[in-house]
């Protein structure tokens, strides 16, 4: 390798990476929260029972380290550089010695776009680098006739510990092989039949799931869903380059300086359209904030979320969902709700159907409000499907069952996590709690929550947000968190006339001390024809006169096609404009 | 003898005596060691693979003394005890009827702690050498993987009969076997184009029509007719609800459920209004083991879930011809709930007719779920019960199945941890007597704490079940 080419290596490494740790650190955090990577001999050896379990097993240790900052793009900047190093090596070869630029840049960066999915598994990548790194030992490297023997044993055990990629080792084994001048060429043949071989008896006796896991990249995809058309795009693009693979002309031939800047020039622009192009079809941005947002919410970093959801327009209802459980964080819920974007009552938790990736949430929002039960379930769904199980959610099952005071399955989680690099610490801090009545209940969390939990006995939860707040909240008038999710589901669900009839409970209760300015507004809807009640609902002059206005106004503007801008302007945070608008 | 030899004898007696010596002159604990899983005075049949164990609080080294009536095992550990298998059965095939006597020593420095010593009887009837079980997490309404699989209680190997992952992640249970015969089985395979109830029967792989117009649901729990003629099922309307502030977590119900009989020749679902009232419902039907009688679960219809613990099941019983297919006029009602209180489960008559095994709790048929739920065998010559406090837990015991010689049934339990159901199998003797249960050992004692799924529908085979789920899948596509 030329100094150049080190440079050039050095320069890509360094724009992938900042490229990630730009525009996808967050995917890493995301991704890390549903793995487990235990440092057991007993999980090595589990892991490695199954074909692609050495890889994957090799994949959740670097995953696991993704919690540190900036590491998961380091990480996934040097096993994407060499991916295209040692594409670029073989397919340098079997170009007769000249490089081709695109073809091993577009390797790259199809693997780069696939870091954006969370549905595809980083062993897919470990898998694929290792599938090259044998091309590139046994053409590169060996040379010899000998290759085609070891090639024949390394598809089984390609197989073992990294799964359906010897299908793609063996294919570009054979190829690359055809287009040699080489009297043992066909031997190839034999490869490829081995490793087909393999794959068919691999499900033949249940060592693998299906075909489509046996065969195809499928394997290294969420089981439950079909991978998307970039996941075979990835696998078919060498074999593809090995076939067709141009002759533009030698790039370090010196005779063809201009047509070489030209070529070179040209390439450098087609790989930036089709970068640009890529990532606008693949790369989810959208997902791309709920990512950044629930790492925030995972880390208790409220008022970053804010931040972030302050002055925007927002209709996604899992943003919302985490904005609102933000502000009720930092009890600003019912004093800054309409001061934030909603959208009804999904705005605070969203109808669960697929559990999956939403548990964590969930599981948050519900811990929250005091519905611990709740709480617990999501967080044993969601772990029951992540890969291996999910430190976020062993935690959150950790502090249930010691609210609960289900000792020993508290320890069990605990031991569990006791086995890990990164939450080793945190539940070493939690076996104090176990066993111990008094300690737990002096804690500001457990005790707390273990305060607030719903009477005992046969009551069933209650999916209902808005129900099941109602029921923590009047079991507990103390229950600040409950309360304000209850009365900003009566706001959003627009059931002024039940938002009215728990606030006067509430209030004869003496708990709420301070109207807040958007219950004085409910009242004022709800009392409209009785502005003698207004005074005695402790409704202020200022929201009196900001009603007049608003009716005043709407009534002049009902006709007007842009009565709901000119409106928002004006009334755009009261609960009025909601009411009328949203 | 040359030098080498004799300096390498010295150094071998000299390591041999001087652990010895130490052990010897260890400091006596007066107490029973803390092991996990508890084995002291358990009785384990003569083919059970080693109960490995390891002692709970301590890393340190340690060793274990296991001596029989002639010869011994010592086992050298640093926290578990892994006992050699071979040294095991052979020392247990020694001591059949009698008693083997573990001694555990543990080292704490430089001193050494014998602890008081325990025994493990050793019965003379041996255990079916598989167990059948379903895998998958305890609880609330979502599975992910999950597969049934099969164990040699002999050893520890466990293989998968059928895993879910062949077939799109979709829901397995009620695998069930006639008469203990692995040759015999089936098993439900709910969703995707598997789906149905898997059976095998003579190597032959193939599926019933189980949703037959007269039942109003696909069939549920099964139970074979010795001669291999019939199935009879409960067809159940279900239902789950999860408790906001409760132990019990899950209360899972049924608001409709009746038992039908399957024949397997005709294809055909036929029942008798005792097993299918309007008024009542009828579940868990099991066959006796000479196919006469038929035992099964009532209660009185009540509207669920709002009057759940009201609803209480009586264990009754009907007769049955098989070779008319015709039932009895009438309804004999073995263990009545008004009299007894409770609610029973899961009744399972011994192989030789003798007992009668069924799970008792508070209300409802979902034991599982019910910590107070606990075992009763009953004599059925006498209608005495037989003593259960070595067998029982105060948590969790529910399903049950015997072994093909009356003597061993094997049950599931939550009292490791209340959540995580795991299997225990306990002895009864020939004169009515049970021994202490002892939970099914593992190659490593920690396995059960890594261990995230629980087992389920524990059933005991003769053998081992020769098909795998590559064999099922194409047959039943």
């Amino acid at each position: 390798m030329n100094k150049k080419y080190i440079i050039f290596l050095m320069a890509l490494f360094t724009g992938i990476f900042l490229f990630l740790q730009e525009f996808n650190r967050y995917h890493f955090y995301y991704v890390e929260q549903f793995q487990l990577f235990l440092t057991t001999t007993a999980y090595f050896v589990e892991s490695i029972l199954y074909p692609g379990g050495f890889t994957e097993y090799i994949s959740h240790f670097l995953v696991q380290l993704f919690i540190v900052p900036f590491v998961g793009a380091f990480i996934t900047a040097i096993l994407l550089s060499l991916i295209y190093l040692l594409s670029d090596k073989l397919l340098t070869m079997v170009n007769r010695g000249k490089r081709n630029f695109i073809a091993s840049v577009s390797i790259c960066l199809f693997h780069l776009l696939l870091c954006f999915d969370y549905n595809y598994f980083f062993h897919g990548i470990i898998a694929y680098l290792l599938c090259i790194g044998c091309l590139f030992i046994l053409e590169v490297k060996i040379k010899s006739d000998s290759k085609y023997l070891i090639a024949f044993f390394l598809v089984p055990l390609l197989y073992w510990s990294s799964g359906s990629v010897s299908i793609l080792f063996a294919v570009c084994f054979i190829l690359m092989n055809l287009r040699a001048d080489n009297k043992r060429k066909l031997y190839g043949i034999f490869v490829l039949v081995f490793a087909l071989f393999i794959s068919f008896i691999s499900v033949h006796y249940s060592l693998m799931g299906n075909y489509r896991m046996s065969f195809l990249p499928d394997l290294y995809y969420h089981p439950a869903l079909r991978p998307i058309s970039l996941v075979y795009i990835s696998w078919i693009i060498l074999p593809l380059w090995i076939i067709i693979i141009p002759f533009p002309g030698k790039i370090d031939d010196p005779k063809m300086t201009q047509r070489k800047y030209f070529l070179f020039g040209t390439q450098i622009l087609v790989v930036i359209c089709v970068v640009i192009l890529c990532i606008w079809k693949y790369a989810d941005i959208g997902l791309y904030r709920l990512k950044k947002l629930d790492y925030f919410a995972r880390n208790e970093r409220w008022d970053k979320i804010i931040k972030i959801c302050k002055g925007k327009d927002i209709d996604n209802l899992l943003y919302l969902d985490y904005q609102n459980l933000a502000l009720a964080q930092r009890d600003l819920l019912i004093g800054e709700l309409f001061n934030f974007s909603q959208s009804g009552v999904y705005g605070l938790e969203i109808t669960q159907r697929d559990i999956g990736g939403l548990s964590p949430l969930l599981s948050d929002i519900r811990f929250y409000i005091g519905d611990i039960a709740s709480s617990q379930r999501y967080a044993f769904e969601g772990n029951l499907f992540s890969q291996g199980g999910s430190g976020r959610l062993l935690k959150r099952l950790v502090q249930t069952n010691l609210i609960f005071g289900e000792y020993p399955v508290a320890e069990k989680y605990i031991k569990i996590l006791e086995h890990t690099f990164f939450y080793r610490k945190w539940a070493k801090g939690q076996r104090c709690f176990l066993y111990n009545d008094s300690l737990c209940m002096a804690d500001h969390l457990i005790g707390a929550k273990r305060n607030f939990l719903p009477s005992a006995g046969r009551s069933a939860v209650i999916n209902d947000l808005l129900e099941m707040s109602r029921a923590l909240a009047m079991k507990n008038y103390k229950n600040k968190a409950a309360q304000q999710y209850m009365f900003a589901s009566y706001l959003l669900q627009k059931d002024v006339r039940g938002f009215t009839e728990i606030l006067t409970k509430y209030r004869g209760e003496g708990v709420i001390d301070v109207l807040p300015d958007v219950y004085q507004q409910a009242l004022l809807v709800y009392y409209e024809d009785l502005p003698n009640q207004w005074n005695k609902e402790g409704i202020s002059e200022k929201n009196i006169q900001q009603f007049k206005q608003y009716k005043l106004m709407l009534k002049k503007n009902y006709k007007n096609p842009n009565v709901e801008k000119i409106m928002k302007r004006y009334f755009g945070s009261t609960y009025w404009f909601f009411l009328h608008f949203t | 003898m040359g030098i080498f030899r004799k300096v390498l004898l010295f150094l071998g007696y000299l390591i041999f005596f001087s652990c010895s010596v130490s052990v010897r002159n260890s400091e006596d604990m007066g107490v029973l060691p803390d092991i996990f899983p508890d084995y002291i005075n358990v009785t384990v049949p003569a083919n059970i693979a080693p109960l490995n164990f390891c002692c709970r609080g301590t890393q340190s080294r340690g060793i274990l003394l296991i001596e029989g009536r002639q010869d011994s095992i010592k086992v050298s550990s640093s926290g578990k005890f892994s006992i050699p298998r071979h040294k095991w059965q052979k020392l247990l095939e020694e001591n059949k009827g009698g008693e083997i006597k573990l001694t555990v020593f543990t080292k704490n420095g430089d001193v050494w702690k014998k602890y008081k010593p325990f025994f493990i009887a050793i019965a003379p009837e041996p255990i079916d050498p598989y167990i059948a079980y379903r895998l998958i997490e305890p609880g609330y309404s979502a599975w992910d993987k999950m597969g049934i699989y099969q164990r040699d209680i002999e050893g520890y190997h466990e293989s998968p009969v059928y895993e879910n992952r062949v077939s799109n992640f979709n829901c397995v249970n009620c695998h069930s076997f006639c008469m203990q015969d692995p040759g015999q089985m089936l098993f439900h395979v709910r969703g995707g184009p598997n789906a149905g109830t898997i059976l095998i029967k003579e190597g032959k792989t193939g599926k019933l029509n189980t949703k037959a117009d007269t039942v109003h649901s696909p069939l549920v729990y099964p139970s074979w007719h010795p001669s291999g003629k019939y199935v009879a099922f409960s067809v159940n309307k279900t239902r789950q609800v999860f408790y906001a502030n409760n132990r019990d977590r899950v209360e899972v119900f049924d608001s409709k459920s009746d038992v039908v009989i399957y024949d397997i020749g005709k294809h055909e679902v036929f029942t008798t209004p005792l097993l299918s009232s309007e008024n009542a419902f009828e579940t868990f039907p099991s066959f006796s083991p000479d196919g006469k009688i038929l035992y099964y679960c009532s209660a009185k219809a009540l509207t669920v879930p709002e009057k759940i613990d009201s609803v209480k099941y009586n264990l009754c019983s009907v007769s049955f011809d098989s070779e008319r297919r015709t039932f009895g006029e009438k309804a004999d009602t073995i263990y009545n709930v008004k009299i007894s209180g409770g609610s029973a489960a899961f009744p399972r008559v011994s192989p030789d007719g003798e007992y009668l095994l069924f799970t008792l709790s508070e209300f409802g048929n979902f034991h599982i779920w019910h910590k107070d739920a606990d075992l009763y065998l009953m004599d059925l010559k006498t209608g005495k019960y037989v003593d259960m406090q070595s067998v029982n837990s105060n948590d969790v015991e529910s399903y049950h199945s015997w072994s093909s010689n009356n003597r061993w049934f094997v049950f599931s339990s939550r009292r490791m941890d209340g959540l995580y159901t795991r299997l225990y199998i306990a002895y009864l003797d020939n004169k009515g007597k049970t021994g202490k249960a002892f939970l099914l050992p593992q190659k490593d004692p920690e396995y059960y704490d890594r261990l995230m799924k629980s087992y389920n529908i524990p059933e005991m085979i003769k053998g081992k079940v020769e098909i795998n789920s590559y064999d099922i899948v194409n047959h039943t596509r």
